[in-house]
């Protein structure tokens, strides 16, 4: 353990932590706060600076790994008593530490910050932290293979293109993980099985000498080929991410006229959602509120796909999605719901939607609109949208008038969908 | 005379791997520039994917000036005015020849705004790289790059399907301040090429007023 001490505090490359430590925290706080409070998202944030990180710290550990034949010690390191190779690991520890330590600093921090409040799921966090390991490995064995490869001028940047273009070839993988819903999670026999083979890759990169004098040794490299090819298949074969069993029981549901359920992982949005409930609560009786709304991936249930494949598909009552925390986002599908089922747009029984005007569409897009901004309770939405002039126009005019006095909303409301009601469906509420 | 001392200059440094390695990257960038790298944003709702010309526009970039590194550099460190004088045009023409076979080969496949941006983009990178390389080693021009391609890629993007006005590796080829900004770092970079430590102490001594010169 000293003399690993020993190698990360001589380490070329020991002058970079406090650099990467300050890149780390910075890709983790300076972005969107969302993530606080959600084990998944927690994870996913302080993953995210993983592959940037991999990306300077390919160069780093190939420039670690050139060390010895820029400083022209090769020759000393093979005729000491320490076997080459058992040195040669030790350098390897080392930039492997030093590396990595940035990112289990960033994970740490975003663990405190998150364990504040100590939501459920907390085994979601620690796949995605040791994912960022699996990533960070696979960098420094970029570097490490292309700093003993090639000359110590060319191995850093060929490393850093390198894992950039590895990160884009293995994108579709399943390499590279931005978000942490609650519906997935990170397997952790792929994740193992991805560690195994990166740690078999390592000891052949270790065993592969540098291409010194002898043109016996140079052969050797070729072994890496063979060493790559589990992690390829590894790779290929299992998906790192994969969907989370329904909760079941463990579903959290808030109560009252309309129940909205949510994973257990997001028992953060309660608040926000039992305001919500409260609002709807409020809507006059000529709105039909759906009995349950949930959140995605409660009610999912695998199907035979097209092409014989399994699909998942979402079942049931409406469900809403919670993107970066934003309200806009669930409350926007919750009342798209609440108007699906009030002006009965599945009940073509009693209503005739196929006839509607144009006119008609904008004023049911301001009432979306208006519906979307009275459960929210303030603010302006914060997505950005392509839409048509016209319907942007509608919309204005519906979140205008959210803005009014509660009472005068309510009964605009309900004057809006009684009349159109009347036109398009025989029963008028 | 000249030319068979330059020729001597260029034996010592990896000039012509670094002008088959431009080359291999802009074919690697006319070939597959267009494909997109999932990186994470700082924006995750809506966040462009990057496409890899604006990558590998980098790492091209650092090349040349990777390629002053030289293998008597121990012995140059004491170097003369005719070695400078010949690192000089030693600079200028690599430069100048891996800037523009990199964009040919690109011009040949990818859109003329495309490559707009890689030119501008190139230079942006290459005064980065000079300064990286003048202030810790020409081995170790890289590292600002990197660095700095880290930060754009990540906080650049600012939303709406716009970047922000310091992200010169992506906004269109005719905006101004990512030109400003890139002609400013170029300069910069010519500056801490220019900078040698003799300079820096004539400097230093003309600011505190002592001679210029100790003999």
């Amino acid at each position: 353990m000293s003399t690993l001490w020993l190698h990360v505090r001589n380490s070329p490359i020991r002058w970079a932590v406090p650099v990467f430590i300050i890149i780390d925290l910075a890709v983790l706080f300076l972005r969107g706060r969302y993530w606080i409070g959600v084990w998944p998202e927690t994870g996913t944030a302080a993953l995210a600076p993983a592959y940037l990180l991999g990306l300077v710290g390919a160069g780093a550990a190939a420039w670690a790994a050139a060390a010895p034949a820029r400083h022209g010690l090769e020759e000393q390191l093979r005729a000491a008593r320490v076997h080459p190779m058992l040195s040669d690991a030790y350098r390897l520890g080392a930039t492997f530490v030093v590396v990595l330590l940035p990112y289990l600093i960033g994970q740490a921090v975003a663990f405190a910050v998150t364990a504040r409040t100590f939501p459920p799921g907390v085994h979601i966090w620690l796949g995605y932290a040791v994912m960022g390991v699996f990533v960070l490995s696979t960098a420094v064995a970029v570097g490490w293979a292309c700093g003993k490869m090639l000359g110590p001028v060319f191995a850093a940047l060929t490393a850093v293109l390198a894992f950039l273009f590895l990160t884009t070839s293995l994108a579709r993988a399943g390499f590279v993980i931005i978000s942490g819903r609650p519906e997935v999670a990170v397997d952790p026999v792929a994740l193992a099985l991805r560690l195994g083979a990166i740690a078999v890759l390592f000891l052949v990169l270790l065993w592969v000498s540098p291409p010194g004098a002898q043109r016996r040794e140079k052969r050797k490299a070729l072994a890496l080929v063979p060493a790559v090819l589990p992690l390829v298949a590894v790779m290929a074969s299992t998906s790192a991410v994969v969907e989370r069993d329904p909760p079941g029981e463990r579903e959290v549901c808030i109560n009252g006229m309309t129940a909205l359920c949510i994973w257990p992982e997001h028992e953060k949005y309660i608040p926000g959602l039992r305001d919500i409930n409260a609002r709807i609560a409020l809507l006059p009786d000529v709105f039909d509120p759906p009995p349950r709304i949930n959140e995605s991936g409660l009610h999912k249930t695998w199907h035979a796909g097209r092409d014989g494949d399994v699909v998942l598909r979402e079942e049931g009552p409406p469900f809403f999605d919670i993107i970066e925390g934003s309200p806009w986002s669930y409350a926007g599908s919750i009342g798209t719901a609440i108007n699906a089922s009030t002006f009965g747009f599945q009940d073509f029984r009693t209503c005739n939607w196929d006839s509607l005007t144009t006119a008609d569409q904008l004023r049911l897009s301001a009432v979306d609109a208006w519906l979307e901004a009275y459960l929210v309770g303030d603010g302006s939405p914060d997505y950005q949208t392509s839409a048509p002039a016209q319907l942007q126009e509608a919309w204005l005019k519906g979140r205008a008038i959210a803005d009014g006095p509660q009472a005068e909303q309510l009964r605009w409301a309900e004057r809006e969908v009684r009349d159109l009601r009347g036109r398009y469906c025989h029963n008028g509420r | 005379m000249r030319a068979a001392s330059l020729r001597l200059f260029i034996a010592v440094r990896p000039a012509r791997s670094v002008l088959g390695a431009t080359g291999l990257l802009g074919v690697f960038t006319a070939w597959f520039g267009m494909v997109e790298a999932p990186l994470p944003m700082s924006i995750d709702q809506g966040a462009p994917a990057v496409p890899i010309w604006r990558l590998l526009a980098m790492g091209a970039a650092v090349l040349p000036v990777l390629a002053l590194h030289s293998s008597l550099v121990d012995l140059e460190v004491v170097q003369t005015r005719r070695l400078r004088a010949m690192g000089r045009r030693y600079l200028s023409g690599l430069g100048l020849g891996c800037a523009a076979s990199y964009l040919g080969i690109c011009a040949l496949a990818l859109d003329p705004s495309v490559v707009g941006i890689i030119a501008r983009a190139w230079f942006a990178w290459f005064g980065l790289a000079l300064m990286a390389g003048a202030a810790l080693g020409w081995r170790l021009a890289w590292t600002m790059p990197s660095v700095v391609a880290v930060v754009l890629w990540y906080w650049g993007y600012g939303g709406d399907g716009r970047y922000r006005w310091w992200e010169f590796s992506a906004r269109p080829h005719d905006d101004l301040p990512s030109l400003f900004l890139t002609a400013a770092l170029l300069v910069l970079g010519l500056i801490a090429y220019w900078a040698t430590p003799w300079r820096r102490r004539r400097w230093i001594f003309w600011r505190t007023g002592r001679p210029s010169r100790q003999r």
